[in-house]
């Protein structure tokens, strides 16, 4: 490759990245946001209203995104008796680096051909693309477990144990939920997924809900006990084990917690979106068909410009599915009473499990026979 | 440009697997090792192979690791009166090591003049349909296996560790034994 | 470009090589056995590339699966010897019963 074209593709690249990363912590930011005031308006109270600027509140929005943040920085940064600042550090890159390295995978438009190439809103197309979301949720046990290690806490200790267990034993109902999907979609790669859901199934749109419910709903479950939201949030329970994991860690490091934790929200509610609900696909409609002049209503000085309007409409779309998911997880974190560490467990292995397995056989055997005729025209 | 940052990455690999040799604490080595499986991951990346990239990260950093340090965690107290190797040790192995490593290093075919040539070649980029084609066509016999084994191992390990409620004599059980230890580092 | 990924390879073999002789704590062996398998593990994607074969990436996957069996089981093993001797060294378990 010409030393010019690496340059223009390290650029893009550089540029997908950028806005990957800014797409993710900017909606982090506004689902700490999210959690407040939702849950405020489900549990019938105000919320967070104290905080303002210049006289405007904004709805909470200067009390969440700039006191919390700054009251955060100016924390004093402090460990435990007996523990090195490198190893109580370390779990916090643990914690945050691979949920922020998960968006790299995740499509948010059709392609855009600009500059007389075709470039894929991915940040890369990988061709095992789920696989490596899924490992880099993996990668965010080791967090967890390490952070409960080094607070030198019994309680410390107990959150992460038992994070751990519940971690582990999620991922798999979550890999084999993921696995009757790609019985159907046929390739890892996550665009490939989005682009196999449009068009019509039996009157429905062809969505990854409609074809394969169970699986939506197991894989929403899995993905939420993954990342220890309630009613899985025993590791964090306020009310038993102080704060599980958390409870040495103040300051800039609970906000990278935090922070990761709301990331990881939106990954899933990203993945949720691109394997069940059609990505950045609208319902009955092809959005890659729409021609940039609009069948002639625009001027002509527009049509020159030969504006794309298919990644634009499909980024925005696909920004509304992440966003509803997201206020559905925190939705379902403020209705259900947390789970019993038993009955987690009994959950995940005794039902999931072997719905996990129903689904996969009744999957397959419908493939087979051709009930699934999605990729026939 | 591809050369420096293998260097970079080749360099640091094996800095860290030294790390997981040399390190004190068991802990620090089990980090150490972490993070070579995740630059290995990466270097399964430049060649080529995405899909075992993810299964690296997957299994070995993800699940063997966690593994490892949970066991560190709950084993650790045991840690304390380690006695290490002696000089006389430590010496045997290096020279052992290096000779392994010598006598390895002569079959590697580098050509005359070309030692730590890194010369970039075409790159393939194997897709999960090849990897799929291969395992079950070729294969097919020895994913069959690797199923019943990882059945065996999980059968196994819950049987080992099947505990028998025996009545046992007094100073046999854990509690007595870390007593006794206790009294005898006084 | 494979001689160096071999070399690296045969490297991480011979360091944990190294550490399995010179380490005395089981946990630091297991670990340097893991480091032994993944050195195979960069040679056989190395040469799956150069023979742009997918075998070498079948191997590897296989090699996971015992790796992950074979940690398993050593666990199960070290935690038994904890239970029994209180140690974790390698020459923890060096007297018969009586």
């Amino acid at each position: 490759m010409e030393l010019n074209e690496l340059y223009i593709s390290l650029l893009i690249g550089a540029l997908k990245a950028l806005l990957g990363i800014t797409f993710l912590l900017a909606l982090a930011a506004v689902n700490t946001w999210f959690e407040r005031k939702v849950s405020a308006l489900i549990q019938n109270r105000t919320g967070a209203n104290r905080a303002s600027l210049f006289g405007m509140d904004l709805a909470g929005l200067v009390n969440t995104l700039v006191c919390d943040p700054l009251k955060a920085f100016l924390k004093e940064d402090w460990v435990p008796k007996g523990v090195s600042q490198f190893m109580h550090c370390l779990p916090v890159f643990f914690a945050v680096f691979p949920v922020l390295l998960c968006i790299a995978a995740i499509p948010f438009a059709p392609p855009l051909t600009a500059l007389g190439l075709e470039i894929s809103l991915q940040v890369t197309n990988l061709n095992a693309g789920l696989l490596f979301v899924f490992a880099f949720g993996s990668l965010a046990v080791l967090g967890v477990l390490l952070a409960g290690y080094v607070s030198n806490n019994k309680f410390a200790l107990f959150g992460g144990l038992r994070a751990v267990a519940q971690m582990v034993s999620y991922e798999v109902v979550l890999g084999l939920s993921a696995l009757s999907m790609l019985i159907i979609y046929r390739s890892l790669d996550l665009q490939d997924m989005v682009l196999a859901q449009s068009g019509t199934f039996y009157g429905l749109p062809n969505w990854g809900i409609f074809l394969n419910p169970l699986a939506f709903f197991i894989f929403f479950t899995a993905m939420m006990a993954e990342t220890k939201r309630a009613p899985f949030d025993l590791p964090e329970s306020e009310s038993e084990l102080v704060a599980g994991y958390l409870t040495e860690y103040s300051g800039m490091k609970f906000l990278l917690f935090w922070l990761s934790e709301f990331a990881e929200i939106v990954i899933c509610a990203c993945l949720v979106s691109i394997i069940f609900l059609g990505g950045w696909q609208l319902p009955y409609f092809d959005i890659t068909t729409i021609t940039s002049d609009w069948g002639g209503v625009l001027p002509d000085w527009f049509n020159r410009m030969n504006f794309q309007w298919a990644p634009l409409l499909g980024a925005g779309i696909f920004g509304l599915k992440v966003t509803a998911m997201c206020v559905l997880q925190i939705i379902i974190r403020w209705t259900l009473p947390r789970f019993r560490y038993d009955q987690l467990m009994s959950f995940c292995w005794k039902i999931l499990f072997s719905l996990c397995i129903l689904n996969l056989v009744g999957t397959a055997i419908l493939m087979l026979s051709g009930g699934y005729n999605i990729w026939e025209a | 440009m591809g050369s420096l940052v293998f260097y970079i990455l080749a360099f640091l690999t094996v800095l860290s697997a030294g790390a997981v040799v040399c390190l004190p604490k068991v802990i620090h080595s089990a980090i150490a090792l972490i993070i070579c499986f995740c630059l290995l991951a990466i270097h399964y990346l430049f060649l080529g192979s995405e899909f075992i990239a993810a299964l690296q990260i997957l299994i070995y950093a993800g699940a063997i690791m966690v593994l490892l340090v949970v066991s560190i965690v709950l084993m650790g107290s045991a840690f304390e009166n380690q006695q290490e190797a002696g000089l006389l040790a430590k010496v045997i192995g290096v020279i052992l090591a290096s000779a392994l490593l010598f006598v390895l290093s002569l079959a590697v075919p580098v050509g005359k003049g070309q030692f730590l040539n890194f010369e970039e070649q075409a790159t393939i980029l194997f897709s999960v349909v090849d990897i799929g084609q291969a395992l079950f066509e070729k294969y097919f016999l020895a994913f069959e296996l690797v199923g019943v084994l990882l059945l065996l191992v999980t059968v196994g390990a819950v049987m080992l560790l099947q505990e028998k409620k025996l009545p046992l004599p007094e100073g046999s059980g854990l509690r007595a034994k870390r007593q006794e230890h206790a009294k005898e580092a006084k | 470009m494979i001689s160096s990924y071999l070399l690296l390879a045969v490297s991480l073999f011979a360091i944990g090589v190294l550490g399995v002789l010179v380490r005395r704590n089981v946990l630091v062996v297991l670990m340097c056995l893991e480091l032994m398998l993944n050195g195979v593990n960069l040679a056989a994607v190395a040469f799956s590339q150069q023979l742009q074969n997918a075998d070498g990436q079948v191997l590897v996957m296989v090699s996971f699966a015992i790796a992950a069996a074979e940690v398993t089981v050593g666990l199960v093993i070290i935690v038994l010897l904890y239970k029994n001797f209180y140690a974790t060294a390698t020459d923890a378990a060096q007297n018969l019963n009586g």
